[in-house]
């Protein structure tokens, strides 16, 4: 029992990692859309774990509630939406692949640039003590003092997403 | 730094999955494996398929999903809220308040626009 209890806080997190990029990846290689829509689940859900190892356990039940409850099935009425088998004529696959390398390299250059431009250490005491204090207590601690402008700023977001999705969608022509 | 606590849900998720995969193994291993057309169809019994459908899905579900998914996201938000109540005191309440008239604005409109009625 030992033994497995330092495995788990040593090793679990690069475990779940490690399978979440391998999940990222079949969302990709799918070449089945519901297939991929599944690889995405299990992906959030890994994500969620990760959060869970990381301390975070708010956001791992959110990941989990928002994620993996919600996203998901706008992904799946997604495509029942757009009938993806009538478009099987159609190359559904972009072969812009130099410009595609080149965007990559990019990308992991500016990472590494950030990676090792961080000064990585001990985390802060102020950190330490805010997740001694409970994850869910340290959000709303934070959130609801330093960041009420982004949190108010968030509700008229999703007002703007709700009437977004109602406007595009309503039949036209009818009052 | 103790995530032994989750050791149980690490060992119940592996045997959530576990199950329906030997499950399915097993099945695999005994069951003929006769392939027959009718097999793949929608229905194996009653009225022949003769065309499509017109439209495959109607786009209401999905604005029934974003309306369910934004209240949901408000959920999320008014939990920590209310973990932290009363050390957030009366400012914690008003800034709820502003967050939830926001919201219902959008309700109310959804209301006034039909979108939460199926017909």
């Amino acid at each position: 029992m030992e033994a497995l209890v330092s495995f788990f806080s040593n090793y679990m997190l690069y475990i779940l990692m490690g399978v979440t990029i391998l999940t990222a990846v079949g969302v990709v290689y799918s070449k089945n859309a519901v297939h991929s829509v599944v690889a995405l689940l299990l992906t959030m859900i890994l994500v969620a774990g990760i959060y869970l190892m990381l301390d975070a356990e708010f956001i791992a039940a959110v990941q989990l509630l928002v994620y993996a409850g919600g996203i998901i099935v706008l992904f799946v009425f997604m495509l029942l939406l757009v009938a993806l088998h009538k478009d099987e004529a159609l190359r559904l696959f972009n072969t812009y692949t130099l410009i595609s390398l080149g965007l990559v390299a990019f990308l992991v250059i500016m990472l590494a640039v950030v990676f090792f431009g961080t000064p990585f250490g001990p985390a802060p005491a102020t950190v330490t003590n805010i997740v001694k204090g409970g994850s869910t207590e340290a959000v709303a601690g934070t959130l609801y003092s330093a960041y009420i402008l982004p949190f108010e700023i968030a509700s008229i977001l999703l007002l703007v997403a709700m009437v977004g999705a109602i406007v595009l969608t309503k039949e036209r022509g009818k009052s | 730094m103790s995530h032994a606590q989750y050791i149980p849900l690490l060992i119940f998720l592996v045997i959530a999955l576990l199950f329906p995969l030997v499950t399915l193994a097993i099945a695999k291993f005994f069951r003929p494996a006769k392939y027959n057309k009718s097999k793949l169809s929608p229905y194996e019994c009653g009225i022949e398929v003769d065309k499509e459908p017109e439209r495959n899905f109607h786009v209401r579900y999905y604005v029934v999903a974003v309306i369910f998914l934004i209240f949901d996201v408000e959920t999320v938000f008014l939990y920590p809220w209310a973990v932290k109540y009363r050390a957030l005191g009366l400012f914690g309440f008003v800034e709820m308040a502003i967050f939830l008239i926001i919201l219902i604005f959008g309700y109310v409109y959804a209301w006034k626009k039909g979108a939460l009625e199926w017909e």
